[in-house]
């Protein structure tokens, strides 16, 4: 067969065969999603999958989060360079999940199987998947781990299938490791049948359009993709900026903050991104593999370049990410890394430094964190565990074109939903007191941040909560002179003489006992004397914006009786500010 | 009381009459829409079919007036009604968003401001138990102060109603009782199901557009008395079938989806008809195509269908809808790849070559190019199309993409055609199907234009265009019969079910059809009753609907279901497992059978083929060579049986149907045009 790397293939072939790769990476997403054996990537879409090159360069992908996109280039990379493409063949199917190569947590297990077009690698599909248990320390999710050797079974690019033959011996060991082996396993098929569902689809592909259409068909799929990346690039302004943001502690170290820091540099060829003066490593599992390090950064940069356009591996040709290895944000062997908010808060950061060169581009702070509440237990009627976990939405950064949205799920996990009351009820000994916004925790603005959301859980039995949260220390920034938004936070039983106000917590409940899950606000964008008053008043007979506020913050008064605007009042007050 | 049936199909410019005599005998006729006094366009619809009221025994109507209401904000001023301390839910959502990349993303505004979302202390349990008290006092101020808000319906949606909707009851005795004048929707009697966002969802949208809907059926059924009607007024449903006058004024929500249902149904019918159980079908107009598989001869029913990002968690036919039409235009992206869709020229000014003033190249304006329409011959030649005007279009794309005009019009069509191959295969595989095993029905204006090179593209070997194509929906609507949806959540593992408290929810939901039927003036030899249970793995979220056999289960019945859940599971899924298997909703839906209008067959050799060949064009395909001669056909003179090969191009006044060299067509027993994808069959004498 000839090989030729120079293949011409026409514009509307190339566009087709995209059309069609695209099409297959959202049918493995909807075999996933379907098929899955957990609530976790049902509801939380906790996931990432993509068609992949023989280079291991993404050519489509449909993750579930935001915070997935490229999410398996490096892991890809990597498990290439260890097993060597001689030692991969047809029908097999390979595990990944060593966090410093697979980019993510332990639990986030990638499978991946190679596209053979006959005896010829065209390619790979991988798919990674939140996995509930694998013999990690703790039930559920670990918060203060200090090596990997405490995260769970580790899988090493093992083969699950060799050759189509499924591997026994790896299945009982997984079987054997895991606390909930048959949700483990079939979640596990699940992600199987979506790697193969894809990689029909590509050999159906190249059967149609030829090995060699293909190949020059990838090649101007990827030159074009970054073709768009490079013209939206060249017209951001040319820049170095830098900003810093803090997580709240590493999980051991609880009164230490964990600093943050990126410095963007915009050029007409490139964006670098270098996490350098961030954190050293920590001792508790905060540590960014640094695969996952550059996914964020693609993230911040998809957002500022090609939001409109499907991901590939072209659209970051112009993108350059440095972090020091054995810091935060680049972690190294035997380095903790099971909890990942760094990642999570990382993507403001870098929003947070292109705030001073782009103003009227990127948006204020939102609530900052995804504030999932996990509970796991015993459930008191079945006699078996139950885990349920909700993440919540955070009001989002106002920008320059207007406010930012009120309790949506967190920029880096868009297609994450809230878990309803009727159904965490019926599945777990939990009963939910309120679901509500939280007024004023939207940062003062002539565009005002988005509110907070507040969701109040009462434990029936005896479970352990778990609140993944870290940022409730350092509060959402504003933008171009407008305020802060209202940091979250979590209360523990209020109003006993046990009530602690926290962040992330591993707490044994005892019936009766109640967790306050608040999710924090975005900030504001400009002077909030300057937003209309009618916005103003509007807020407040709405309820995000209250009274007092009103009156102290954006200097307009509204009165209390007949919610109607005091004109003369108002100029006053702002005259006076 | 008459013999005639009637479907008028209200669309955004059109509205299509179809009217049908007791031997079958068509008539379609189209008048333009008047959307602000529907009922003149329906009577004008009437007038100019030249039918008489009196002489109607059967009307059924289809109306988007739900959805423009939705689409223009121009519903009611609506109050929502909850429990205490939930006031946010409908306003939180499910807090996802669609856009992955837009970190300035806003949701579509909301149909009811946080302001007007009202708080009344109570509560149930999941199982159906009283938590926390009704408080009536508390219902009383919240009905008292809707009306100083000039409030004129109201959405009742309170926890766990679902499972106990004593309190949603009480709710709607004291707003009777204080202000009369609100309509009143409660979320229970839409959907007896859990989820709370999606029943409150649901409940806002049937409360947004029942006051005008309401006023509008009560006008039209009014005047068509007036008139002599006295026949049976029935309108279509999102879920399929037809509703009574009398049940679309209680729950219009079961209208809001109904555009493409009619489409649906006549291909259902269409499948027994032809002896063809499995159809995907595709009905593209103007501005998109509606996608939809019929499964064993049975429309697919879907429960989690949405309005843009609101969800109406009704059964509604299982339609997937994308931007690809006729008007879908062509646009160079920012890296220099020519892309088609989804942005519309709609009907103004519509593609380049209706001559409306659009200067954009659409996917009619590359179809006229490539020599698929003919200038002079569309709509039956009442709209002369602008063949220069659509060449300027489609230069300027071509220079930028450094192709001839010829190579970018042909373009334009395959990767509409790869992106309408993509969603057809998306949707089945989603479902568990592969597209080979279905035959490709296609309709609406457009349909037949790209159906043979969709089916080439994802393998399906059979395509068939009804006759009319361009009318199909309105046809399929005489086909219907009236239904009533019914269901219950009861989350429950099956192998240790209590059969006896199964039984008991069956025979509620029976019970409910029963009287409902009964309202609706059906005796008891036209009731059907068609259970069925929706399942899951324990632990799993996402659930199969099973068709039971019968709606009083059995202890070995239960073996069955499980039995049936597993090679369903194993079908949709790819795997099935040993982990129990649990209950989620049981679900009825009872069905009043009307008599089936008569299709007549098409006479064999009743036309003479000899005039049916209507000359030659030169087509653009990269795949032929350029300016191939494909041979076009009048299809009004194509006998029944009759077979011919491509390449070909077959017209009729709204439609025209593309087959290629390899395809061949037969003219079957009803005057469908069934082609084989793909074959070399010689022309049969």
């Amino acid at each position: 067969m000839r090989e030729n790397a120079t293949n011409t293939v026409d514009p509307i072939t190339v566009e087709v065969i995209h059309h069609h790769l695209l099409s297959a990476a959202r049918e493995m997403n909807r075999n996933l999603v379907r098929t899955s054996y957990n609530t976790i990537v049902y509801e939380v879409h906790d996931f990432g999958l993509g068609i992949y090159d023989r280079k291991a360069r993404m050519l489509a992908e449909a993750p579930g989060l935001a915070s997935f996109t490229r999410g398996n280039d490096y892991g890809l990379q990597k498990l290439i360079e260890f097993l060597g493409l001689d030692n991969i063949d047809p029908g097999d199917v390979i595990l990944l999940n060593y966090p410093y190569w697979s980019s993510a947590h332990t639990l986030d297990v990638m499978a991946t199987s190679p596209i053979f077009h006959g005896d010829r690698l065209m390619g790979f599909t991988a798919v990674k998947l939140h996995w509930l248990d694998l013999g990690q320390k703790d039930a559920g999710y670990v918060l203060d781990s200090t090596s990997i050797f405490q995260e769970g079974v580790i899988f090493p690019c093992s083969k699950i299938y060799r050759r189509g033959v499924l591997n026994e011996e790896l299945e009982d060991l997984i079987r054997f490791n895991s606390r909930m082996p048959e949700r483990v396993l079939g979640d596990m098929n699940a992600q199987i049948s979506s790697c193969r569902t894809g990689e029909r689809r590509v050999v159906e592909l190249i059967d149609r359009f030829g090995p060699d259409t293909f190949d020059g068909a990838v090649e101007e799929i990827l030159d074009h993709g970054e073709r768009i990346a490079r013209t939206r690039l060249a017209a951001l302004p040319n820049g170095t900026w830098s900003a810093e943001d803090y997580l709240d502690d590493d999980g051991i170290d609880k009164d230490v903050l964990v600093k943050i820091r990126a410095t963007v540099t915009i050029t007409d060829e490139e964006m670098v991104v270098d996490f350098s003066g961030s954190a050293g490593a920590t001792r508790g599992p905060i540590n960014l593999p640094i695969g996952m390090t550059m996914g964020i950064a693609a993230l911040a940069f998809k957002g500022v370049t090609t939001p409109d356009t499907p991901a590939n591996e072209g659209n970051f040709r112009p993108l350059r990410v440095e972090a020091p290895p054995g810091s935060v944000m680049h972690a190294l062997p035997p380095s903790p890394t099971f909890t990942l908010w760094t990642g999570i808060q990382a993507v403001e950061v870098i929003t947070k430094a292109l705030a001073a060169g782009l103003p009227e581009v990127v948006p204020a702070c939102s609530g900052g964190d995804i504030f999932s509440v996990m509970g796991v237990g015993v459930h008191p009627s079945s006699g078996k565990i139950w885990l349920e976990a909700s993440n919540e939405g955070v009001g989002f950064g106002a920008n320059a074109g207007g406010d930012g949205e009120n309790a949506i799920m967190h920029l880096t996990e868009p297609g994450c939903r809230n878990n309803p009351i009727e159904v965490l009820e019926t599945k777990a000994p939990l009963h939910i007191e309120n679901y509500a916004l939280r007024q004023d925790s939207g940062g003062p603005g002539e565009h005002r941040g988005g509110v907070g959301v507040t969701r109040t859980y009462r434990f029936l039995a005896p479970a352990d909560a778990l609140t993944l949260v870290k940022k409730t220390k350092t509060k959402p920034w504003g933008m171009a002179g407008g305020s802060q938004g209202a940091n979250g936070y979590v209360v523990l039983r209020p109003g006993t003489d046990r009530e602690t106000v926290t962040g992330m917590v591993y707490e044994a409940m005892a019936p009766d006992d109640v967790l306050v899950n608040h999710a924090g606000g975005g900030g504001g964008w400009g002077d909030p004397f300057r937003r209309d008053p009618e916005s103003v008043l509007a807020d407040v007979v709405n309820g995000y914006v209250s009274l007092a506020s009103a009156r102290e913050d954006y200097g307009v008064a509204v009165d209390a009786d007949t919610l109607t605007l005091d004109l003369a009042a108002t100029e006053a007050l702002r005259e006076g500010g | 009381m008459g013999v005639m049936r009637v479907s008028v199909d209200v669309g955004g410019t059109f509205t299509d009459v179809i009217v049908m005599d007791e031997v079958g005998g068509l008539r379609l006729e189209k008048v333009e829409t008047t959307p602000h006094e529907p009922e003149r366009g329906v009577l004008e619809g009437f007038d100019k079919a030249e039918v008489a009221l009196p002489d109607i025994g059967f009307f059924i109507h289809g109306t988007t007036l739900g959805i423009n209401a939705l689409l223009t904000s121009g519903g009611a001023r609506v109050a929502i009604i909850t429990t205490l301390g939930f006031r946010d839910v409908y306003e939180l959502g499910r807090t996802d968003r669609e856009p992955m990349y837009d970190f300035k993303y806003r949701k579509p505004p909301s149909l009811v401001p946080r302001h007007r979302v009202f708080e009344v202390e109570e509560r149930m349990t999941f199982q159906g138990d009283v938590h926390t008290p009704f408080d009536r006092l508390q219902a009383e101020d919240v009905a008292a102060s809707l009306r100083a808000l000039g409030v004129t319906s109201v959405a009742v949606c309170f926890l766990h109603s679902y499972a106990n909707p004593e309190h949603e009851l009480a709710m709607e005795r004291i707003l009777g009782a204080v202000c009369p004048e609100v309509s009143v929707t409660l979320s229970h009697r839409l959907l007896r199901e859990y989820r709370e966002y999606e029943r409150t969802s649901t409940a806002v949208i049937d409360a947004y557009i029942k006051p005008l809907t309401r006023s509008y059926l009560d006008k039209l059924d009014g005047q068509l008395g007036g008139a002599g009607f006295a026949g049976q007024f029935l309108l279509t449903r999102s879920g399929g079938g037809a509703m009574t006058l009398e049940s679309a004024k209680e729950h219009p929500v079961h209208l809001v989806l109904s555009g493409p249902a009619g489409g649906v149904i006549g291909a259902a019918h269409l499948s027994d008809l032809l002896g063809t159980p499995n159809l995907i079908t595709i009905d593209m107009g103007g501005t998109s195509l509606d996608v939809s598989l019929i499964e064993g001869g049975r429309a697919r029913v879907e429960h989690n269908q949405s309005f843009r990002t609101l969800p109406i968690s009704i059964p509604s036919l299982d339609i997937h809808t994308i931007g690809a039409g006729g008007g879908s235009i062509a646009w160079i992206d920012d890296g220099g790849h020519l892309q088609v869709g989804p942005q519309s020229a709609g009907a103004v000014p519509g593609p380049a070559c209706y001559g409306k003033g659009g200067t954009e190249a659409t996917f009619t304006d590359a179809a006229l190019a490539v020599g698929y329409l003919d200038p002079d011959n569309f709509l039956g030649g009442e709209i002369g199309l602008d063949s220069a005007a659509a060449e300027t279009a489609i230069a300027t794309l071509a220079a930028s993409l450094r192709l001839s005009p010829e190579e970018t019009a042909s373009g334009i069509l395959r990767i509409g055609e790869a992106k309408i191959a993509g969603a057809v295969r998306e949707i089945s595989i989603e479902r568990g199907y592969h597209p080979k095993d279905f035959a490709l029905l296609a309709f609406g204006g457009a349909g037949a234009l790209v159906a043979a090179g969709v089916a080439r593209e994802l393998g399906i070997p059979r395509v068939i265009v009804p006759p009319g194509p361009a009318n199909f929906s309105a046809f399929g609507m005489l086909m219907v019969d009236v239904v009533h949806d019914f269901s219950q959540t009861h989350v429950t593992e099956l192998s240790t079910v209590d059969i006896a408290a199964m039984n008991a929810i069956y025979a509620s939901l029976v019970a409910r059809g029963r009287d409902a039927l009964t309202a609706d003036g059906f005796a008891e030899d036209r009731w059907q009753f068609l259970p069925s249970a929706q399942l899951r793995y324990q632990g799993q979220e996402h659930a199969v609907t099973l068709p039971l056999a019968g709606h009083e289960l059995t202890r070995s019945g239960i073996d069955t279901i499980l039995e049936d859940f597993s090679a369903a599971h194993e079908r949709q899924y790819g795997h099935s497992m040993k982990d129990p298997v649990e209950i989620v909703t049981l679900r009825l839906r009872a069905v009043g059978l009307l008599s089936r209008p008569h299709i007549p067959e098409l006479a064999a050799a009743d036309r003479s083929s000899d005039g049916a060949r209507s000359g030659q064009r030169a087509v653009y395909l990269p795949a032929a060579v350029a300016g191939t001669n494909y041979a076009v056909f009048d299809r009004a003179r194509l006998p029944r049986d009759h077979r011919l090969k491509g390449p070909a191009i077959i017209e009729e006044p709204s439609s025209t149907t593309v087959l290629h060299a390899g395809d061949a067509v037969r003219v079957g027993t009803y005057g469908e045009l069934v082609i084989d994808i793909g074959s070399t069959e010689e022309e049969t004498p």
